[in-house]
């Protein structure tokens, strides 16, 4: 925990909707979180998690049921909807649809939020300048956002999101309806807002892969309700809750299963052992030393290594070929520095 | 068709129609626009959401709009009385008409205005905008080409419904039409007041859909 109190607070949060006359669903159940000041935070979870409610809760879209946000120490449940106005100007959101204005141009949409603030037409162009050169668009200044690309329009929804000078930057879905390319452009864009801007960043999503390139921390959201929470590295290093777990999984598929394992035991037909490899995991050194007083061999048939919140994460499956007992000594070796599951037929 | 003696009447009756049709238009226009706007923006989920005015309006539209429009004019007699002092001539036919123009443009704007991505609103809500400058600067800026259109469509129904003010004595070419056309047998006077409505007609659609174009060009 650091001393500073954080910049954005969840505590014990319920948010039911009415829908109809259907009885009231919980979108989300007592969630308590800390988001600090400078973080890159990431809320990952399944479509119907509760994701997007949670993060309207932030810039007050939704009042809450019951318990408190806290956004830079104020109660936003003790406001009204001037306050609240004056709230959602120091936050910028940025849309999965992008959600600009269609009768605008690229220019005339990043000026809007600082129209909407009061500012003169002289600063207003400065400052677009600015923000399309910080996004690199500045040529396009002039079209129609109908006439750019979901990359482009992108890059204009997060220097429309940038203009007012926020402290904090929500991300709904933001790379969720891009290619994995212009996703990678989209997130790298995202970090620099971070780290050259200083913003704090809140981003909801569904994809591993967005949480492993610019989160610092994260929050495993499941039915309403934060399953894990903390250091990207610490989170998905020991996975706790199945959810997390099956995360964890989409980006490092560690073991092979089903069909994969089928077709490798068709030419693999020695012993198989999964691995997990990590930092502190030396399972090189293992190996290396097993061929000499083992006389053990393997091949390396299955698996990968990456990084997340900047740490190794992988796991190798290796067919192992010798002696029995030898095999077996090898294994309990394995044992020794990391966990080994033994694929048996 | 003796041109000497009706001349002067049918200049008066496209004078009464023009008349008729411009101050429906534009009053009934901006009456219209904001019951539309209103009907929007109070309905669940809207930027004004209120179950009351939404319920009270939604009725009130449901309930005048149908109603065919000859029988309005004369049924809202008492109402034209009370606020033009008499129900009878241009004035009075274009009061009726501008009440009927306003309930019946503000379903067509209501309906207009449903087909914005509801996400813009909320951008535009997340930047701290208040829904007087949602309205102003991107419900209708948004749903411009459509309304443009749906005003074109309205333009047309307006002159049809002028036709009526013949009835509450009201003038105008529908009237000049029946009068001096089909009552007396003289098909020549109908023809010219059909091709004067037409004209008119074809210009204003060709001006909407310009317009419209020229909205939609992003």
């Amino acid at each position: 925990m650091t001393a500073a109190a954080p910049l954005i607070e969840f505590q014990d949060v319920t948010k039911t909707f009415r829908t109809g006359r259907g009885r009231p669903v919980t979108a989300l159940d007592g969630v308590t979180l800390g988001i600090d000041e400078g973080d890159v935070f990431a809320i990952i979870g399944y479509s119907g998690a509760g994701k997007s409610t949670l993060v309207r809760l932030i810039n007050a879209l939704e009042p809450v049921t019951s318990g408190r946000v806290l956004v830079d120490g104020t109660d936003l449940s003790t406001l009204r909807e001037r306050g609240l106005r004056e709230v959602r100007r120091g936050i910028g959101m940025v849309f999965q649809q992008f959600n600009l204005l269609r009768s605008r141009t690229v220019f005339g949409n990043v000026a809007y939020p600082l129209k909407i603030a009061g500012w003169g037409k002289a600063a207003r162009e400065k400052r677009v300048a600015e923000l399309l050169g910080f996004v690199g668009i500045t040529d396009k200044a002039w079209h129609y956002p109908g006439q750019l690309s979901g990359g482009q329009q992108q890059r204009i929804g997060i220097a429309r999101a940038l203009a007012t000078n926020p402290k904090i930057l929500l991300a709904d879905e933001s790379t969720s309806s891009l290619d994995p390319e212009t996703t990678s452009e989209v997130l790298r864009l995202l970090k620099r807002v971070n780290t050259e801007l200083g913003v704090t960043i809140v981003v909801i999503t569904h994809e591993m892969d967005v949480v492993r390139e610019i989160a610092d921390k994260v929050a495993v959201l499941d039915s309403g309700r934060v399953v894990e929470q903390g250091p990207v590295a610490d989170v998905f290093a020991s996975p706790k809750e199945e959810t997390t777990r099956r995360f964890v999984e989409t980006v490092l598929r560690d073991q092979p299963r089903g069909d994969d394992l089928a077709r490798i035991r068709e030419r693999h037909r020695g012993r198989l052992v999964a691995t997990r490899v990590g930092d502190d995991r030396r399972i090189g050194a293992v190996l290396s030393d097993a061929l000499g007083r083992h006389g053990v061999r393997f091949e390396l048939v299955y698996g990968g290594i990456k990084e997340l919140g900047g740490r190794a994460f992988g796991g190798l499956t290796l067919e192992l070929l010798g002696e029995e007992s030898a095999v077996d000594a090898l294994v309990a070796e394995l044992r020794e520095v990391t966990e080994v599951e033994e694929l048996v037929p | 068709m003796n041109w000497d003696l009706l001349g002067p009447v049918l200049l008066d009756a496209i004078g009464q129609t023009l008349f008729m049709v411009v101050a429906t238009m534009l009053v009934g226009g901006v009456l219209g626009l904001g019951l539309g706007i209103l009907l929007y923006t109070t309905r669940p989920g809207g930027i004004l959401a209120n179950r009351v005015v939404f319920t009270v309006l939604n009725v009130l539209v449901n309930i005048i709009r149908p109603i065919p429009f000859i029988i309005f004019i004369t049924a809202i007699g008492p109402l034209t009385i009370s606020v033009v002092g008499t129900q009878l001539g241009t004035t009075a036919a274009t009061f009726a008409l501008i009440v009927a123009a306003t309930f019946g443009i503000s379903r067509i704007v209501e309906q207009n205005l449903v087909t914005i991505d509801p996400g813009v609103i909320e951008a535009a809500r997340a930047m701290g905008a208040s829904p007087w400058r949602i309205i102003t600067t991107l419900l209708v800026p948004e749903a411009l080409a459509p309304l443009i259109l749906g005003y074109t469509f309205v333009f047309v129904a307006v002159v049809d419904m002028t036709a009526v003010a013949g009835a509450v004595g009201g003038g105008g070419l529908g009237d000049f039409a029946i009068a001096y056309g089909y009552q007396r047998f003289d098909w020549t006077v109908t023809a010219v007041a059909v091709v004067l409505i037409v004209v008119l007609v074809q210009a204003a659609q060709f001006a909407g859909n310009r317009l419209a174009r020229k909205a939609l060009r992003q």
